[in-house]
């Protein structure tokens, strides 16, 4: 049976393509998938693969010519019996469709009157960036309004544009970068997929302020930074992951996988957006040595210094949101893991100590995610007693090294 | 939580445009395997003419042994340009069904990359109605983003801009049914380039247009290496990418 291969469509404002150079000739034998003919559009070659095993019989455009999306290109004597392979390159992938403010009755009537005056894409970027089409001149095929015209019209706009007209005086729309829209799915994906539960421990860290005030000074001298309270609870928390091994896990669908090596990932504020470079076999480190290790991958997150290792294979994640003197938060989940821990703002208050005196104590609160596919609340409760304790236990003599 | 997908990038200092090429092409069939992640080539050639598929001696100045350097007929897409010492070349090898990115969206990212990566150094940089690539308007002449032509039209308006940078992709699929959509070649910016070797061809097939460079534009010395780190990071944030340090074996310099 003779299949004949088209020209497939190669992105939303692309009308046409030129063909480059054919891979096969006629009465050559070809297989499903192997590249058969380049084809160039907008100065890009897209070497399309097969999308049938066969005999080429007769190629259909010359090389050098330009056809229309949908054009025939050649006819094949296809080997019978199977269907014929998706062979369009990629486009781009739908967002999920944002919340949004119902269409002007412009938008509308244009979409019911003027069929394809504008592809939805456009129609998007226009509305996101508070631009009527009905000031857009279309210079595409039928005068269609591609995104160029869109965008064009957008940077000869004056400042007060419709666009005020389709939002609130009092709104702003931000159009998206491409790191936020990754934040967002990766989130909304590990938000929605773990069922968290949440749990909030206090932990009396007064020994651990006296401890890292006297060493303060000595560790800057000594190794050109700071001595946070951070590498203490890394320490802290890896030790007690090592004893707690669900905690530091991920949900296979049909079963719980363990990981024997603790990574631990540390969440870092960069300019580039949220990065969580990871220390590997926390575990085996001693304070100063997270210290060094945390401060290390923070500065290189920020320098864009990061290798690869750096960023992969992290098996829980410590977020220090006390360095925004939040004391409470709840954390999501990073996407691969069974739990998060953050490291709340440490604050003096009154407590009730010994034979119920009142005294003021340095104290912490530690949150902590885990997914409830993978453990229950008493051995997440375990874990966060565990870290507590072993914080609770540094005192002014503790050794660092 | 949850950080962005990871893209390593790399540092080749000066390699020869075959050996360049071959490297792409072994990486594009590691990416299609899965093997490796998004990578990010970062480099300079010395002197070579490439074309694209397309037969482009009529875009010669002069005949081709008369051009000093080598002349090579490359699988990209784009016409003649030229690559030499002090042009920041950049490679990303991508899948595209993976990023979610069409074939026109990804060259307009790598468009939106070298504007965000000029603006850093204070060079105002915008796109040309139907051509590709990036373009700095003349100071003399103001007003260029007005676009006469239709989108898609090769006519283009007269003199206004000088092209700053230049780009030509190729899309295939080494694995197979497998495998993604790779892409290989990519960008090329002229940071301080002799711009002399351009007047040999018609770059890209424009014969009404001059070229550019970043030493021209701003009058100081540039080091390529530092604009590759900032491109590279530009390119994490446009395409969204936490961008990593790798190294390429055999290839990077120690």
């Amino acid at each position: 049976m003779a299949f004949t291969l088209t020209m497939p469509e190669v992105g939303e404002t692309v009308t046409e393509g030129t063909i480059e150079r054919w891979l096969k000739q006629p009465g050559d034998k070809i297989n499903k998938y192997d590249p058969i003919v380049e084809i160039n559009t907008d100065k890009v070659n897209v070497e399309l693969p097969s999308p049938v095993s066969g005999t080429i019989i007769e190629l259909l455009v010359a090389e050098g010519d330009t056809v229309p999306i949908g054009a025939a290109l050649a006819t094949i004597e296809e080997v019978a019996g199977e269907a014929p392979a998706d062979i369009a390159p990629p486009r781009p992938s739908q967002e999920p469709a944002p919340a949004k403010a119902p269409p002007t009755s412009v938008a509308r009537t244009h979409a019911a009157g003027e069929r394809r005056r504008a592809t939805p894409r456009v129609q998007k970027l226009a509305e996101e960036l508070g631009l009527s089409l009905d000031a857009v001149a279309g210079t595409g095929p039928g005068g269609r309004i591609v995104e160029e015209d869109v965008r064009a019209a957008v940077s000869r706009a004056p400042l007060a544009a419709p666009a005020s007209a389709e939002q609130g005086p009092e709104e702003e729309s931000v159009p998206l970068t491409a790191v936020r829209r990754t934040i967002a799915r990766r989130m909304s994906e590990a938000a929605f997929s773990a069922p968290a539960a949440w749990l909030a421990a206090e932990a009396d860290v007064s020994g651990l302020v006296r401890l890292r005030d006297s060493l303060k000074e000595s560790f800057r001298t000594k190794h050109g930074s700071d001595l946070t309270y951070l590498p203490f609870v890394a320490h802290a928390v890896s030790r007690a992951l090592v004893e707690h091994p669900y905690l530091n896990a991920s949900w296979g669908e049909d079963r719980i996988i363990l990981k024997k090596r603790i990574n631990l990932g540390i969440a870092v504020a960069t300019d580039h957006g949220l990065i969580v470079p990871v220390v590997p076999a926390a575990e085996r480190l001693s304070v100063t040595a997270l210290a060094l290790a945390i401060n290390d991958l923070g500065e290189r997150a920020r320098a864009n210094k990061l290798r690869l290792e750096d960023v992969q294979g992290g098996t829980f994640t410590l977020d220090n949101t006390g360095a925004f003197g939040s004391i409470m938060s709840q954390p999501i989940i990073n996407l691969g893991q069974s739990a998060i821990i953050t490291l709340e703002a440490v604050t003096k208050q009154p407590r009730v100590v010994g034979d119920d005196a009142i005294a003021v104590r340095s104290v912490v609160a530690l949150c902590l995610s885990f997914d409830h596919r993978v453990l229950d609340g008493h051995q997440a409760g375990y874990f966060l007693r565990e870290v507590k304790r072993r914080l609770e236990s540094i005192g002014p003599d503790t050794g660092i090294d | 939580m949850g950080s962005a997908l990871a893209c390593e990038y790399a540092w080749l200092g000066r390699v020869p445009y075959e050996e360049a090429w071959s490297l792409q092409k072994r990486l594009a069939s590691e990416r299609a395997a899965g093997e490796r992640p998004d990578t990010l080539l970062l480099l300079e050639h010395p002197p070579v003419f490439t074309t694209g598929r397309r037969d482009a001696r009529f875009n010669l100045r002069l005949p081709p042994e008369m051009l000093g350097a080598p002349l090579i007929n490359t699988d990209r897409g784009g016409d003649i340009t030229f690559h030499g010492p002090g042009q920041l070349i950049a490679y990303p090898i991508m899948d595209l069904r993976a990023a979610g990115l069409g074939v026109v969206e990804y060259v307009r990212n790598l468009e939106e990359t070298i504007i965000s990566t000029l603006r850093g150094y204070g060079i105002e940089s915008g796109l040309e109605c139907g051509r590709t690539g990036v373009w700095v308007p003349q100071p003399s002449v103001s007003g260029t983003a007005d676009c006469p032509s239709p989108a898609h039209g090769r006519g283009g308006r007269g003199e206004g801009s000088d092209k700053i940078a230049a780009i030509g992709v190729r899309v295939s699929r080494p694995g197979g049914a497998s495998g993604g959509w790779i892409t290989t070649h990519g960008l090329a910016l002229n940071v301080s380039v002799d711009l002399a070797w351009f007047d040999r061809i018609v770059p890209c097939g424009i014969a009404d247009r001059r070229v550019t460079s970043m030493e021209r534009i701003t009058g100081s010395a540039l080091p390529l290496q530092r604009i590759g780190q900032e491109l590279a990071s530009q390119f994490g944030s446009v395409f969204g990418r936490c961008m990593v340090q790798g190294q390429i074996p055999d290839l990077s310099p120690a």
